[in-house]
């Protein structure tokens, strides 16, 4: 092998440097501590947004690219959604979310994770449209309120995750 | 402080080269060896990933590795040497971007080299990352929702990422897809990342010594039979993680990440990637310290085109003169030039060379310090560079007079037949190991050059028993310097001149060994 004499300890070396770089490719981490759990609320609602419509004129449809030429013309104000959580007595989610996208016409999407211990805990979720904030409403989006609550025992390391239920219109608990 | 940061890595470089040298000999000294060594771990995750894409599936990728895993014969310990490469080529990337960190060669012309060197690295990483959430165990799992926070802070996606890798529906195939296609499309451009980190060198030797890199292939294929890896549980939605069997190469920055708010982890991101970028522009000398590139002196210029073959860096070109003594004249281009001065050492006509270095300039040099030190007939002058210096340890030098110069490789063989020929018993040029020579190939020319006939050669007429090249890192330097010098003692030597004749004409190179001239000026 053109020449090539490692001496037995540079062999050796050899084969413990790279078995070291083996062995650093299934280090043992532990990535959540032994009682860890979590509270996970992850779904997308598609908000009706508040509409404030009129008919264009012939003339004003005229002006406008033919691909354009929408028989609506709306002005739509997003409803603001209030996302909330308690774990027992506290707390522990209050945020208020609007719906995605640069002209906020995308779904509302709630992702938000509570770490909370293993055990028995009153959980408590809602989701409540706020007021829009501004515009009038003629189209008029109906109020929201979804809530979901129960009292459950969370093992360690499991994931207690919340959806909207696009069927039942209504948040559930994704049971395994 | 940039300065005393190279010096510190150097002096932490230097004891480990020492170390390897003596274990594995200079010529297959792994750490001379880093950036090969990751190319050749590169060839093995092409070549054994084509095997695990043969039955990966996209549909089921946990079970589709889980089954190649439970291939004894085959798909087992090709997965493990798959992996154990991908992280044996992390680790020679590091230890080679560390080592052109510690020798200063990052800056100036060498700058593109390292900028495509930290952008290969990114992709080569990123690579990595995909093939680990190919696998969809807990391992792929958390990378990807740790990849997809931190992508969530950023407003790019409308819906969060990490939105992705919940629920209660399993994940679509076209996750699997896009992941997979990456895994293919991104060593394509590892490969492109790796022609432009490579473009600016002449003769880039893409492979380790067949010694070397067959021995690490072996070794790495014993441990992949001896140690194979297994299975990690499958990514779970409904679970968080409890033990994963983390690979540190490609998940070391998760327990970080986890622990740190995503803007955070963006942050430490950002301050690293700007501070290994900086690196040329930080380790650049200051101008009144910055070596100038080379220069020619088209007078002397014989159109040999020696200069042009030689430049490790591909900073010399022929181009048409309109003196009408020649066709063509080398010409450099400043902005490739490192003034590593090899050229200076190849020029017969010293024509060319760095300014104050070009073989005349190291004739004039020589002179004075023939006049200064008067070596005599018993004597010995031990040329050394700065760098290949430091391998002559306190009382290796016996009584010879040492002689320092930038680099060995760029000697002029006049130089050493003008030592010789007023007086000096023997020269002895000690150089640093050829897979080291900061110059590229230095070591490699200047042996050409004094026994091989290369151009530029020392002349037949001077006694090659009173010239000795001398590799520092090999063994018995001091053994080596003090027999050559008894060897000296024993000749019988001419009295010296006192005015010397060298021959300053130049043989051109056979027009079929020519490299392609440029027309442009």
């Amino acid at each position: 092998m053109n020449g090539y004499r490692p001496s037995p300890l540079g062999l050796a070396l050899a084969v413990l440097l790279l078995a070291g770089i083996a062995g650093l490719s299934r280090v043992p981490y532990a990535a959540e501590p032994d009682d860890r759990a979590l509270l996970r609320l992850s779904w997308r609602y598609q908000a009706p947004a508040d509409a404030d419509c009129r008919r264009p004129t012939a003339e004003e449809l005229a002006q406008l690219p033919a691909h354009m030429r929408n028989p609506d013309a709306c002005v739509r104000t997003p409803t603001p959604f209030r996302v909330t959580a308690r774990v027992g007595e506290r707390w522990v989610v209050d945020d208020t979310l609007r719906a995605a996208g640069a002209r906020q016409d995308r779904p509302v999407f709630v992702y938000v994770d509570v770490p909370v211990t293993s055990g028995w805990h009153a959980l408590e979720v809602g989701f409540t449209s706020l007021a829009p904030e501004t515009g009038g409403m003629t189209a008029g989006a109906p109020a929201v309120a979804l809530s979901w609550a129960d009292t459950v025992r969370i093992e360690p390391h499991e994931i207690v995750l919340i959806e909207y239920d696009r069927a039942s219109r209504s948040l559930v608990r994704v049971l395994p | 402080m940039i300065r005393t940061l190279v010096n510190a890595a150097l002096r932490v470089l230097r004891p480990l080269d020492r170390a390897f040298n003596r274990l594995y000999g200079w010529r297959f000294n792994p750490l001379y060896q880093s950036g090969t060594l990751a190319v050749l771990m590169f060839v093995i995750l092409l070549v054994t990933g084509v095997y695990l894409l043969l039955f990966y599936r996209i549909g089921s990728p946990w079970a589709s590795v889980a089954a190649i895993t439970d291939q004894a014969w085959g798909g087992r310990w090709i997965r493990t040497l798959h992996r154990y490469a991908s992280d044996a080529a992390i680790v020679a990337i590091v230890i080679h971007a560390f080592r052109m960190f510690a020798q200063g060669r990052s800056w100036g012309p060498r700058a593109l080299a390292w900028l495509s060197g930290v952008v290969l690295t990114g992709v080569f990483f990123i690579c990595g990352w995909t093939g680990y959430v190919m696998v969809w165990d807990v391992h792929g799992q958390i990378l990807a929702i740790e990849g997809a926070r931190m992508l969530d802070v950023l407003p790019l996606f409308s819906e969060p990422l990490g939105r992705t890798f919940v629920g209660p529906e399993p994940l679509p195939g076209a996750f699997f897809f896009m992941n997979l296609f990456l895994h293919i499309v991104l060593p394509i451009g590892v490969g492109a990342l790796l022609w432009l980190h490579l473009s600016r060198l002449a003769r880039a030797p893409l492979m380790p010594p067949r010694g070397l890199a067959w021995s690490v292939t072996a070794i790495l294929l014993g441990l992949s039979v001896l140690w194979p890896i297994g299975m990690a549980a499958p990514a779970a939605v409904l679970g968080l993680p409890t033990e994963i069997p983390l690979d540190v190469a490609y998940g070391f920055w998760v327990p970080i990440s986890r622990a740190l708010p995503g803007w955070a982890g963006w942050l430490v991101i950002g301050a690293g990637s700007a501070a290994v970028l900086i690196v040329p522009r930080v380790t650049r000398p200051k101008p009144e310290k910055r070596p100038e590139p080379s220069t020619v002196n088209g007078r002397f210029c014989t159109e040999c085109y020696q200069c042009s073959i030689d430049c490790p860096y591909e900073a010399i070109r022929m181009v048409p003169r309109e003196d009408g003594r020649f066709d063509y004249v080398a010409e450099v281009d400043p902005e490739l030039c490192v003034s590593c001065g090899i050229c200076a050492g190849s020029c017969k006509p010293m024509g060319v060379g760095p300014p104050g270095r070009t073989g005349r300039d190291q004739l004039e040099r020589v002179r004075q310090f023939l006049r200064t030190e008067r070596p005599g007939p018993d004597q010995v002058v031990v040329v050394a560079c700065d760098r290949s210096a430091d391998w002559l340890v306190a009382g290796a030098r016996g009584d010879a007079i040492e002689y320092s110069v930038p680099c060995a490789g760029s000697v002029h063989t006049s130089a050493i037949e003008l030592m010789l020929r007023r007086g000096a018993g023997g020269v002895a040029v000690v150089t640093c190991p050829p897979r080291d020579c900061w110059s590229r190939e230095g070591v490699k020319w200047l042996e050409a050059r004094v026994h091989g006939g290369r151009e530029a050669e020392l002349l037949p007429r001077v006694s090659r028993d009173r010239v000795r090249l001398i590799n520092g890192a090999e063994p018995g330097l001091e053994e080596g310097l003090a027999r050559f010098a008894a060897d000296v003692r024993t000749l019988d030597l001419p009295a010296p001149e006192r005015e010397v004749e060298l021959d300053f004409e130049c043989d051109p190179v056979p027009e079929e060994e020519r490299p392609s001239v440029s027309t442009a000026r």
